[in-house]
């Protein structure tokens, strides 16, 4: 028998990767660390929950035919489970509350989706500022809709996508910024008329939600602070200087209840990055991503990575690339079709990403801002950190305690090097440790499959001859 | 032994230390303290290896016995640290706590506390009952215990930066990225780097982990294996353990450090060696590691494990460090692979700047002769 293909990710690149499979015969093991399939795009509300879907922008349908593959009887589901280790490139370690374990895979296929690019600014720790991943979470997964005046501030599709979802499920949004000029957008978004028609419909489409709801959208504006006392009143708007930080004599204050940033999606890159995987820094797919072959396998042979985790491009590339894989996986040629469907809407990501790309970087920190929230580390301490010499930012955690916290530096390692005018390789950044997500003790300790190991060697005793 | 040709790109000083841990820069420290001209070269980045990624405890009762004394000095000096170089490295000083787990383990731990407690330490063994009371966060299955008021920790976060800070204001000159691959012997040795030649009245081969290697380029025997030690961080969580949590059989230990993280360590061992670098998690090693962790602190069950990691510690064939000049040649010394080396560093930093310097030794160091396995 041989073992099933493990998919970590039950979003629309796993989705689409286990119906291939699934069709083919092969036995698959999905595991998701949410109770449901669905991934971020199609994020599901609990099951108990009884909301009034009709304002919430759920693709019922496109979701309804991805996930009938969770009902193939050659799928199985570790739900609510997380893939924590990789204890060799074809065994895998999940925990869960209800177990865990180890699973042999004949295959691995990564589809572990994206993060938001932390983007610190001062007042980005206020409550009242959330991220536009986590926004779009709480309507989709929870049919929570933020009170109050609504701002949206970014950089990315996702921008659109936030305002759009926000007015859709009816929330008050007062005023919306792009950071980038729309001049350098324009070209990127003429070419996907002919080669991603879908995407660019769905574009206008949240663009009309906007105009119908007179929702005033900005471009090549950032946000530069925001204030308030016990809740967020105030914040601070500026068009971009040509260093990419907010213009000082430019600026207008807004009355708020709530903002929503979105400075760009990245690719998870910790997944590939413990495995072993080859990575390299690809701005056209928005940051680190593991080297692939035509076929989407890494570096690492049996171990494939799809999806926005592999490099920027939201669900019609997430879902293409699945398919790409799981014909790779079952050593079949890859249709025609799907080879000329994904290098179209390759080609589009690649020259959407970097059109949104603000070239200098955008940022908005000031010395006083905090970059690293676990730690409370702020901007000027650790550019006057006598380590920060070493060019190493590996170094610097070691030294400052960047990146050790809670979040495992997820909300500050990818923008700190940029912040600190830092060399962005992998050699100098930190490396990616186990486990991938926090993790109660107990569930690490309930392994089930973890081998008997002889204890450490006691120091031979030495006598003393006294 | 390799003859080094002599050129322009010459670095002349006049102790030249080859290694930025602990025991190099506390010692580059002290020598450029006394007026001395001081090169410290590291292979990589100072204080990234053991000294840097060490569990922070500072431990008396986990200590061999013969390295008793050693620790209640080496104990002086950290908490000198502050006063005397100006360096705040979080030493805290709660007491520890050694535990045995069986009744086996609990004799182990009443000889060992005996011994030690001969040597110097200051060990109270406890009752059950006094178990409960002091550290009711220790688990019921805990059959015995000792207390000892000398053990506690320090940040090896905090301490490395303002130990480098230090030396360099006393004048210390600080390489990094000089990997030294061959010596030439005295007098005034020449060390070859990759980045030019440096020579030195004296040299401090101070290379932890790597010493073996740097005894080779002289052609001395300084047997060293090596040790892949885990360590286990928690996120940061209410004050409950108070002290160092060490074992009787010296597999664990458990403390809370001043962030409220938990870190979990014990010499469980990972994978990797000096060549390949890989300084690899062991899986199950490490989930052996939290078990014992949680058996003997329930409490610690619910929180979240942020990061797992392994580093090098060099051991001796005897447990005991190599501190002396080295045999045959007596501008050359070495201080190295001290078990519990983060603890012994300052100590074994003293002794050497003494002995580089023409002193008596403070302490006896014959145990440490580095000569010991070089006939065998
Ligand atoms: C927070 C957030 C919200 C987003 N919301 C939208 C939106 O509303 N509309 C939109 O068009 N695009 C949205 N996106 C963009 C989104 O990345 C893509 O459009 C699409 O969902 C990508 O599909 P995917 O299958 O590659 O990854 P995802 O859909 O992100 O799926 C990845 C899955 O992997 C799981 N996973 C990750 N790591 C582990 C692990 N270690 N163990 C177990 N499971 C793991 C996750 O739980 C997730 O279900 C969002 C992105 C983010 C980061
Ligand atoms: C994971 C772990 C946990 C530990 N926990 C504890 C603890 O809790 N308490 C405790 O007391 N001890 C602990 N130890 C042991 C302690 O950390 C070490 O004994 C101590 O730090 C050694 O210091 P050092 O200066 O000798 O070596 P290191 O800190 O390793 O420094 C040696 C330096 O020499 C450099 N070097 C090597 N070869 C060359 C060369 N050829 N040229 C130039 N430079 C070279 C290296 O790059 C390195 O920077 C632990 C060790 C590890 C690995």
């Amino acid at each position: 028998m041989t073992a099933p293909v493990v998919i970590i990710g039950a979003g629309p690149a796993g989705l689409a990767c286990a119906s291939v499979l699934a069709q083919a015969g092969r036995d698959i093991v999905i595991i998701d660390e949410n109770q449901q399939a669905g991934g971020q795009y199609y994020r599901q509300l609990p099951r108990t929950f009884s909301a009034d879907f009709r304002n919430l922008p759920h693709d019922r349908q496109g979701f309804a035919a991805l996930a009938q593959v969770m009902d193939h009887p050659n799928v199985r589901f570790l739900r609510a489970n997380t893939l924590w280790a990789a204890v060799s490139p074809h065994r895998i370690a999940f925990a869960g509350k209800d177990g865990s374990g180890r699973l042999d895979a004949s295959a691995v296929v990564l589809a572990t989706g994206a993060q938001d690019m932390p983007m610190p600014f001062p007042g980005w720790t206020f409550p009242g500022v959330i991220s536009s991943g986590g926004c779009l979470n709480l309507i989709k997964g929870q049919g929570l809709i933020p009170e109050g005046r609504v701002v949206v501030a970014g950089n990315g599709p996702l921008v659109l996508v936030t305002a759009a979802t926000l007015i859709r499920a009816g929330a008050n949004v007062v005023r919306v910024i792009e950071a980038q000029r729309a001049t350098r957008l324009l070209p990127a978004v003429a070419s996907g008329l002919r080669s991603a028609p879908g995407i660019v419909r769905q574009a206008l489409g949240y663009r009309i939600s906007m105009l119908a709801k007179r929702v005033p959208l900005h471009f090549g504006q950032i946000i530069a602070a925001a204030e308030g006392e016990h809740e967020l009143r105030n914040i601070t708007i500026a068009k971009v200087g040509p260093d990419g930080r907010p213009d000082e004599n430019a600026r207008l204050g807004i009355a708020a209840d709530i903002l929503v940033t979105g400075y760009g999606l990245i690719p998870g890159s910790e997944p590939a990055r413990l495995f072993g995987c080859r990575m390299r820094m690809e701005p056209a797919l928005n940051g680190a991503v593991p080297e692939r072959s035509s076929t989407l396998e890494t570096s690492v042979p049996g171990v494939y990575a799809i999806g926005d985790g592999a490099g920027i491009g939201g669900v019609k590339v997430a879902i293409a690339e699945g398919r790409i894989a799981a014909h790779a996986i079952l050593g079949q040629d890859i249709p025609a079709q799907h080879i000329r469907t994904y290098a179209r809407l390759d080609g589009f990501r690649r020259r959407l990403n970097l059109a949104y790309l603000h070239d200098p970087p955008l940022t908005a920190a000031t010395p006083d801002t905090v970059i690293c929230r676990c730690e409370a580390l702020r901007l000027a301490e650790l550019q006057a950190h006598p380590r920060i010499e070493t060019g190493s930012l590996n170094v610097l955690k070691t030294a400052t305690r960047l990146g050790m916290g809670r979040c495992q530096g997820r909300n500050c390692l990818p923008s700190a090097a940029t912040l600190l005018g830092l060399p962005d390789d992998f050699a100098t950044r930190p490396r990616v440790r186990p486990p991938l997500r926090p993790l109660p003790l107990q569930q690490i300790a309930a392994d089930r499959d973890a081998l008997p190991v002889p204890e450490p060697d006691e120091p031979q005793i030495h006598q003393t001859g006294e | 032994m390799t003859v080094l040709p002599t050129g322009p790109d010459q670095h002349d000083f006049d102790t030249v230390i080859l290694g930025g841990g602990i025991v190099g820069l506390f010692t580059a420290l002290q020598l450029a303290r006394t007026g001395q001209s001081v090169a410290v070269l590291d292979q990589g980045d100072i204080w990234t290896e053991a000294s840097a990624v060490n569990a922070g405890s500072l431990g008396v009762q986990n200590k061999l016995p013969a390295l008793v004394p050693l620790s209640l000095w080496s104990w002086e000096l950290w908490q000198e640290l502050q006063a005397g170089f100006g360096i705040d490295a979080h030493v805290k000083r709660p007491g520890g706590y050694k535990v045995a787990m069986t009744e086996d383990e609990a004799e182990r731990l009443r000889d060992t506390a005996e011994q030690q407690a001969r040597l110097g330490a200051t060990i109270e063994i406890l009752t059950r009952q006094q178990i409960s009371d002091r550290a009711p966060w220790l688990s019921p299955d805990v059959v015995a215990a000792t207390f000892s008021p000398q053990d506690g920790f320090a940040s090896p976060t905090l301490m490395g930066p303002a130990l480098a800070q230090a030396a360099k204001q006393a004048g210390a000159n600080i390489f990094p990225h000089h990997p030294a691959h061959a010596i030439e012997p005295g007098p005034r040795p020449r060390i070859e780097t990759s980045h030019g030649r440096f020579r030195g009245t004296r040299l401090a081969i101070t290379t932890g982990a790597w010493t073996q290697n740097a005894g080779a380029m002289l052609g001395i025997n300084l047997p060293v294996s090596l040790d892949v030690n885990m360590v286990t961080v928690t996120e940061p969580a209410p004050f409950t353990m108070q002290g160092l949590v060490s074992h009787a059989r010296g597999i664990l230990t458990l403390k809370q450090a001043v962030n409220g993280s938990c870190l979990i360590g014990g010499g469980w061992q990972g994978i990797g060696t000096l060549a390949d670098r890989r300084k690899d998690v062991d899986y199950d090693q490490m989930i052996q590691n939290i078990r014992l962790a949680l058996r003997v602190v329930p409490g610690l069950a619910g929180l979240n494990a942020l990061r797992s990691w392994a580093g090098y510690e060099g051991v001796t064939p005897d447990s005991m460090p190599y501190l002396g000049s080295l045999p045959g040649h007596p501008d050359i010394f070495v201080a190295a692979c001290a078990r519990g080396g983060f603890t012994l560093g300052p100590a074994m930093a003293r002794l050497l700047t003494e002995v580089m310097t023409g002193q008596e030794s403070s302490r006896p160091i014959d145990l440490f002769d580095p000569a010991r396995f070089h006939d065998a």
